[in-house]
C-alpha cells in the first residue's frame, strides 16, 4: 500500500490550496454538521447579557474612579462580576453540547462515507490519514464552526460599544475609525510571524521524529553491521540541524515581534496624547475619558482577535479541503442494478484487461472458472493472480472486456448480493479484536451454537487449537488478531468461510507464511470442501496440483493459460518448473 | 505540610533521583539561564513600575511631558523584557532539549536489543523527542519561584502602605487560592483521564477497521460496522459533554480567591475614598498592585505544578538515561573457521518461559547447517544468541576454543552476516544499503555480482535511478520479496566468514529461492552457514541438520540420520513432499 506523501513545505505555507468553491464546500459540510438550532438560540439569549455588561460596566466604573465610590456603585460592580462568572458557566456548557453534537455528526457522516467508498481508493490512501479525517479533521471543522458562532457575541458587543462611543464624542469616534485599521495592521504582522513559526516547528519536529524512529526501527541491522557510532553521528547531526533551524527562527521572530510591538505603541500613545489635550481643554471630562478608553480597548482587542482568526483560517481550510475531497470520492454499489439475485454458474473472463498505475496487469485474458470445480491459479509473484480474485469480488473493475456469470455481466447484479456468494480467504488473514467466536462468525448469517461451531471446526482441523486457547471460543484475539499465530488465524478464516456456506470460496495463497504442519492442516481443510463448492485458489507452490481439476497459469499480462495439468504443462514453461521444484519429477 | 502538598497536588511519591541524574549528565545552557534570571526579575520590577503610569491613564489623570516620556520608556522596556524573556526561555529550552536528545540517542543505539522487545521504537522516539522539551522547565521554574516571590514583595509594599493591618486579608486569600487550585487540579485530572480513555477506545475502533475495509465489504458487514461505529461515537459525544460542563465549572472555582480579593479591595478602598483618606487614583493604584499580588500568587502555584509536570514528563527519558548499555565487553578474537558449540544453553525472555532448554548441539565449521522445528520452538533465539544480542541464562556458547562472551563483540559481529525475515532496509539509496557497514573498498563489479546472486539485479535495473533509487523505512516502492533480496545482496556484499539466514527467503517465490540458495552455497564454500527455513526441499540438501522441539534438541546429524531419528523431522518432511510417501 502506498502512502500519500504530504509535502511539508506546502503545508507550512498554509498550503497552496484551492480557493475555488471554498464557500460551497463549507456550506455542504455545514449541512452534515446538523447544528442544533435550539441550543444556539439559548446561547445567543445568554450572550445578550455580555453585551449589556460591556456597555454599562465602564460607565459605572468611571463613576467610581472619579470619586463617586458609593455603596450602590460598588455593589453593582461586585454583582456584575459574580453574574458574569455564572452566566459564563452556562454559556460554555451549552457551547460544549452544541460542539459535541456537531463533532459527533461529522464523525458519523465520515464513517458512513468511508464504508461506502470504492475499494480501490484505499490502495492509495493510508489508514492513518483516514483516521485523521474522522478524528482531527472532524474536530477541526467543529472548532471552526464554533469559532464563527462565538463571533456573533463578539460582533454584537462591538457594534453596541461603537454605537455608544459615537454618541459620546464625534471627534474621538472619527479618530477611532482611523486607528482601528492601523492597530489591526500591526497586530496582523505580529500574529502572522507567530503562526509561521508555530507551523514550521511542528513539521520539523515530525521530520526529526520520523528520521530517528526510522533508524531506530532498524536497530537489529545497525547492531549486526556494527554501525552504532556511524548512526550516532548521523542522528546527532539531524538533532543539531533541528536546533539550528529552531534558533534561527526564534531569533528572527524575536526581532520582528519586538519591532512590530514597539511600533504598535505609537497609535496607543497618540490616543493618549489626544486624550491629554482634550482633558486639558475640557473637551472631555475624566469620567468621559475613562469610559471612552475602556470602550476603545474593547474594540481594539476585538479586532486583534479577528487577526488571529483570519490567520488561523488557513489551517481550517486545510482540514475542510481534505474532508471535502473525501466526500467527493465515488462510492460503490450506487449504480443501478438489473438483476437483484445472482444465479450460480461458471464465471467467465471474456477478453478481460486490467491496468493499475499505468501497468497492464491483464491484457485480454479469457478464462473460465467452472462451477463446483477446484481451480488453482499459478504464476510468478507480482502478476495478476490476486487481481483476478479481486476482479471476481468486484473490488476492482476491468478496464477492458467483460466478466460473466451465466451469460450475464456480473456488474449488472446488486453488488451486495453478488458478494454474498463468495467467501474470501486472504493470505494476510485480516482480523478484528474480539473473541475467537466473534471472528469465526464474522459475516456468518446463520445463528449457531458453540457446539455447532466446534463440530464444524473439527471438519476443518481447527478444533484442537481452539481447545488449547484459554477460554476456548471466548479467547480474546487482541488488536488485529495479534494474540494468535499466522496458522491459527488462517484456520479461523477457513472455518469462517466454511460456516458462511457460500457458493464460492476464493483463497489467496493461504499457506504462504505458515510452518509445514499448519500448511498440512490448511490443505486438509481445503480438501474437505472440494466438490461441495466452487473453489478458486491462488497457489504459492505445487501442493494441491493433484487435487485441482482446472489449472490456470498467469505468466504475465499476455501469457495466460488454462486447462488440465497436462495441457498446461505442455504450453507453460513456468508451470513445468513448478512441477520440477515440487521434489520428484513426474516420470 | 510537604506531604500534604504532595498528596494535594495529586503527585505520586516517585523518586527525584533520575531527574537529577539528567541534570548531572546533560549540559545545562548556563548563559541563557542567567539571562532568564535577570529578565524574570526585570519583568516583575517593570510590572510594578508600570502601575504608576497605567493607573493615571485609567483614571483620566495623565499629563504630558515627563509622564508621557516615562510611559513610553517603560512600555518599550516592558516589551523588550517580555520578549527577551520568552526568547531566552525558548532558546534555553531548545538547547537543553538538543543536549538531552543527543545524549539519549547515543544511549538508545547501545541498549540491549531485548529493550526493544518491550518498547516500540517509533513510539519511544516520539516520546524522547517530545519529552526532551520538559527538562529545562524544572530549572527555570525554580528561578521563577524566587523572582515571583520578589515580585510579590515589591507589589505588596504599596498595598500595605494603604491598607495597613487590613493587608492580612492576603494571608486568608492565598490559602483559598491553593485549595481551589487543588480542587480544580483534581477535577482536571479526572476529566483528562476519562476523555483520554474514551478517545483511545474510539481511535482503536477506527484504527482497526480502516485498514480492513475490504475485509468488511467482502464479508458484507458494512451495516453492522456502521452501527458499531455509531455506538462508539456516541460514547465520545457523551464524554465530551461531561468534560465541557466540568471544565466550565472549574472557572468560578478557580476565580473564587480573586473574587474574594476583589470584593475586599473594592469595599475597603471605596470606604477610604468616601472618607477621603485616599484619592480615586490611589484606589485604582492599589487595585492594580493587588492584581499583581494575586497574579504572582497564582503564578507561584503554577510554578510548583510545572515542576511536578516536568518530573512526570521526564520520567521516561530519565529512565532511559539511567539504563545500562548492552554488554559488548570481551577481548579475544577468533581466527579462521571454527566449530560453534552450544553447550547446555538455556534462554527465556521471562524467568518462567524458557525458549531454549538445556540445548546442546554443534554447528560444524565450513558446512551448511540447517536448524528446523515448528514455529516458536526456539530457532530464532539461536541466531540472536549467536549475534550476542542476548546472553544465555545458563550454559555456554563456544566458537572454537573461545567462549562467545569473551570475544570482542564488534569484531565478532564483523565476521557474521545476518539476514532475517522482515523489514531491514535503512533510510538511504539502494547502494547505501547494499554497502552498509562495509569496511573496505568495493568495485562496481562486486556490487553487481552480489545483486545478481541475490536475484535483485534485474529489478534494480528496472528502476530509473537504478542503484541510486531511494529506500524509505516507512514506505517503499519495492515489494516484500524484492526487499528480502536486497537484504540478501547486502549480506553477500559483506562476504562474511559466518552466514546466518533466518527465514531470509520466506517471502520469495520458490524458483528464485532455489537460485539464491545455490548462489549462496557457491559463495560460502568452505565457510560456515546457519540456515533456518520452512522449505523442506531446501533443507534436505544441507550438510548438517539440527532439529529443535520445544526448546530442546530432538536430533542432530546428516539429513539421512535425522530422518531416521526425529519424529518432528519426519512430520515436517513427510508433509512437504507427499509424493515420497509412496516410495
Amino acid at each position: 500500500m502506498k502512502e500519500q506523501k504530504i509535502d511539508p513545505v506546502m503545508q507550512a505555507n498554509g498550503g497552496k490550496v484551492k480557493n475555488k468553491g471554498l464557500w460551497r464546500k463549507f456550506f455542504h459540510l455545514i449541512r452534515l454538521a446538523k447544528i442544533p438550532y435550539i441550543g444556539l438560540v439559548i446561547y445567543f439569549l445568554l450572550s445578550l447579557s455580555t453585551v449589556y455588561v460591556a456597555v454599562k460596566l465602564p460607565q459605572v466604573e468611571s463613576d467610581v474612579f472619579t470619586g463617586n465610590a458609593s455603596a450602590a456603585n460598588i455593589a453593582f460592580v461586585i454583582g456584575v462580576e459574580l453574574a458574569t462568572s455564572l452566566i459564563a458557566v452556562v454559556m460554555i456548557s451549552s457551547m460544549g453540547v452544541i460542539g459535541g453534537r456537531i463533532d459527533r455528526n461529522f464523525r458519523n457522516a465520515i464513517w458512513q462515507k468511508i464504508l461506502r467508498l470504492e475499494p480501490k481508493y484505499f490502495d492509495s490512501v493510508s489508514a492513518n490519514s483516514l483516521l485523521s479525517r474522522i478524528t482531527d479533521d472532524a474536530e477541526s471543522m467543529k472548532d471552526f464552526i464554533m469559532l464563527i458562532l462565538s463571533e456573533i457575541t463578539g460582533i454584537t458587543t462591538t457594534v453596541a460599544t461603537i454605537t455608544a462611543m459615537s454618541t459620546m464624542n464625534k471627534g474621538l469616534a472619527v479618530m477611532m475609525a482611523v486607528f482601528i485599521p492601523i492597530f489591526t495592521f500591526f497586530g496582523f504582522i505580529v500574529g502572522r510571524i507567530k503562526m509561521r513559526v508555530g507551523n514550521n516547528v511542528k513539521f520539523r519536529m515530525a521530520g526529526l521524529t520520523d528520521y530517528l524512529s526510522g533508524q531506530l526501527a532498524r536497530i537489529t541491522v545497525i547492531k549486526a553491521y556494527n554501525r552504532e557510532d556511524y548512526e550516532q553521528e548521523r542522528g546527532e547531526a539531524a538533532i543539531m540541524d533541528y536546533y539550528i533551524a529552531q534558533r534561527k527562527e526564534q531569533i528572527a521572530d524575536f526581532l520582528q515581534s519586538t519591532i512590530a510591538s514597539i511600533i504598535h505603541i505609537v497609535p496607543d500613545v497618540i490616543l493618549i496624547l489626544v486624550g491629554i489635550y482634550m482633558l486639558n481643554t475640557n473637551a472631555l471630562t475624566p469620567a468621559g475619558w475613562i469610559v471612552f478608553h475602556a470602550y476603545a480597548n474593547q474594540v481594539f482587542s476585538f479586532f486583534s482577535e479577528k487577526i488571529t482568526l483570519w490567520i488561523n483560517i488557513k489551517t481550517y481550510q486545510g482540514h475542510m479541503n481534505r474532508l471535502s475531497e473525501l466526500f467527493s470520492v465515488p462510492e460503490e454499489g450506487v449504480r443501478a442494478y438489473i438483476k437483484e439475485e445472482a444465479e450460480s454458474g461458471d464465471i467467465v473472463f471474456d477478453g478481460v484487461s486490467f491496468s493499475y498505475d499505468e501497468r497492464e496487469i491483464l491484457s485480454g485474458a479469457t478464462l473460465t472458472f467452472p462451477k463446483n470445480e477446484f481451480t488453482a491459479v499459478f504464476g510468478p509473484s507480482g502478476t495478476g493472480k490476486t487481481t483476478i480474485l479481486k476482479l471476481i469480488e468486484q473490488i476492482y473493475e476491468p478496464t477492458g472486456g467483460r466478466i460473466l456469470q451465466n451469460g450475464h455481466e456480473i456488474k449488472e447484479y446488486k453488488l451486495e448480493n453478488w458478494r454474498k456468494q463468495f467467501s474470501y480467504v486472504k493470505q494476510d488473514t485480516p482480523m478484528i479484536s474480539g473473541t475467537i467466536r466473534d471472528n469465526i462468525l464474522y459475516g456468518v448469517d446463520a445463528v449457531l451454537t458453540d457446539e455447532q461451531i466446534m463440530t464444524a471446526a473439527k471438519e476443518v482441523r481447527a478444533d484442537a487449537f481452539i481447545a488449547d486457547c484459554p477460554g476456548g471460543l471466548d479467547y480474546d484475539v487482541g488488536q488485529f488478531g495479534d494474540k494468535l499465530s499466522g496458522g491459527q488465524k488462517q484456520k479461523i478464516s477457513l472455518l469462517r468461510a466454511f460456516l458462511q456456506n457460500r457458493e464460492y470460496i476464493l483463497l489467496d495463497e493461504p499457506t504462504a507464511s505458515l510452518d509445514a504442519i499448519s500448511v498440512q492442516d490448511v490443505l486438509d481443510s481445503i480438501k474437505q470442501m472440494i466438490g461441495k463448492r466452487t473453489i478458486i485458489l491462488v497457489a504459492h507452490d505445487d501442493k494441491l496440483i493433484r487435487d485441482a481439476g482446472h489449472i490456470i497459469v498467469v505468466e504475465d499480462n499476455t501469457r495466460v493459460y488454462e486447462g488440465t495439468a497436462e495441457e498446461v504443462s505442455n504450453v507453460s514453461g513456468f508451470f513445468r518448473d513448478i512441477l520440477k521444484l515440487g521434489g520428484k519429477e513426474d516420470e | 505540610m510537604t506531604k500534604n502538598k504532595d498528596k494535594m497536588l495529586g503527585g505520586k511519591e516517585s523518586s527525584w533521583k533520575p531527574l537529577m541524574h539528567i541534570y548531572k549528565t546533560v549540559r545545562i545552557p548556563w548563559f541563557l539561564l542567567i539571562m532568564v534570571v535577570i529578565l524574570s526579575f526585570g519583568s516583575q520590577w517593570v510590572s510594578v513600575k508600570l502601575v504608576e503610569y497605567s493607573s493615571k491613564i485609567d483614571t483620566g489623570t495623565m499629563t504630558a511631558g515627563s509622564f508621557l516620556v516615562g510611559y513610553v520608556a517603560f512600555s518599550v522596556i516592558s516589551i523588550l523584557v517580555e520578549y527577551g524573556y520568552d526568547l531566552a526561555n525558548i532558546l534555553g529550552n531548545a538547547q537543553m532539549a538538543r543536549n538531552v536528545r543527543r545524549r539519549l540517542w547515543g544511549k538508545m543505539l547501545r541498549l540491549p536489543l531485548s529493550f526493544y522487545e518491550k518498547e516500540e521504537p517509533q513510539r519511544l522516539v516520539s516520546r524522547v523527542t517530545k519529552d526532551s522539551t520538559f527538562a529545562y522547565g524544572a530549572v527555570t521554574s525554580v528561578i521563577q519561584i524566587i523572582s515571583v516571590i520578589y515580585g510579590l514583595v515589591i507589589a505588596m509594599r504599596p498595598v500595605v502602605k494603604i491598607f495597613g493591618a487590613k493587608s492580612w486579608i492576603v494571608a486568608v486569600i492565598i490559602p483559598v487560592l491553593f485549595i481551589c487550585s487543588f480542587i480544580v487540579g483534581k477535577i482536571q485530572y479526572r476529566i483528562d483521564r476519562m476523555i483520554n480513555k474514551v478517545y483511545s477506545k474510539m481511535t482503536n475502533f477506527y484504527s482497526e477497521r480502516l485498514p480492513n475495509i475490504t475485509y468488511i465489504k467482502t464479508n458484507n458487514m458494512e451495516k453492522s460496522e456502521y452501527e458499531k461505529g455509531l455506538k462508539v461515537s456516541n460514547e465520545k459525544y457523551k464524554a465530551d459533554i461531561v468534560y465541557k460542563i466540568l471544565f466550565a465549572l472549574q472557572m468560578p472555582i478557580q476565580s473564587l480567591a480573586n473574587y474574594i480579593g476583589l470584593v475586599f479591595v473594592l469595599i475597603a478602598a471605596s470606604a477610604m475614598v468616601r472618607s477621603e483618606t485616599i484619592t480615586a487614583v490611589q484606589m485604582k493604584e492599589v487595585m492594580q498592585y493587588f492584581n499583581i499580588v494575586m497574579a504572582d500568587a497564582t503564578l507561584l502555584l503554577g510554578v510548583w505544578m510545572n515542576i511536578k509536570a516536568t518530573h512526570g514528563g521526564c520520567e521516561k527519558i530519565a529512565e532511559i538515561n539511567g539504563l545500562k548499555a548492552e554488554d559488548v565487553s570481551g577481548t579475544s578474537e577468533v581466527s579462521g573457521q571454527q566449530d560453534i558449540v552450544f553447550d547446555h544453553v538455556s534462554y527465556g525472555y521471562t524467568e518462567d518461559k524458557l525458549v531454549l532448554k538445556d540445548a546442546s548441539f554443534t554447528i560444524p565449521k565450513g558446512k551448511v547447517t540447517a536448524i528446523v522445528g515448528e514455529n516458536g520452538s526456539g530457532k530464532s533465539t539461536i541466531t540472536r544468541l549467536l549475534e550476542r544480542f542476548d546472553a544465555p541464562a545458563s550454559g555456554e556458547i563456544r566458537i572454537g576454543e573461545s567462549r562467545l562472551d569473551e570475544l570482542d563483540c564488534a569484531k565478532w559481529r564483523d565476521k557474521l552476516g545476518y539476514v532475517f525475515q522482515g523489514d531491514q532496509m535503512i533510510e538511504g539509496t539502494v547502494r547505501e544499503n547494499l554497502v552498509y557497514g562495509l569496511t573496505k573498498d568495493y568495485s562496481e563489479d562486486e556490487l553487481v555480482k552480489a545483486a545478481e546472486d541475490a536475484g535483485a539485479y534485474d529489478f534494480i535495473m528496472e528502476k530509473e535511478e537504478k542503484f541510486e533509487t531511494p529506500l524509505h523505512v516507512f514506505d517503499s516502492e519495492f515489494s516484500g520479496g524484492q526487499l528480502q533480496r536486497l537484504a540478501i545482496a547486502r549480506v553477500f556484499m559483506k562476504d562474511p566468514e559466518y552466514l546466518i539466514m533466518d527465514e531470509a527467503t520466506s517471502g520469495i517465490d520458490l524458483m528464485k529461492e532455489a537460485q539464491i540458495v545455490a548462489c549462496m552455497k557457491e559463495k560460502m564454500k568452505g565457510r560456515t552457514v546457519v540456515l533456518i527455513s520452512h522449505n523442506m526441499n531446501l533443507i534436505q540438501d544441507m550438510d548438517h541438520i539440527v532439529v529443535i522441539k520445544d526448546g530442546q534438541v530432538e536430533a542432530e546429524g546428516s539429513p539421512k540420520e535425522v530422518a531416521k531419528r526425529s519424529d518432528t523431522f519426519k512430520a515436517l518432511v513427510g508433509v512437504g513432499d507427499a509424493e515420497t510417501a509412496s516410495e
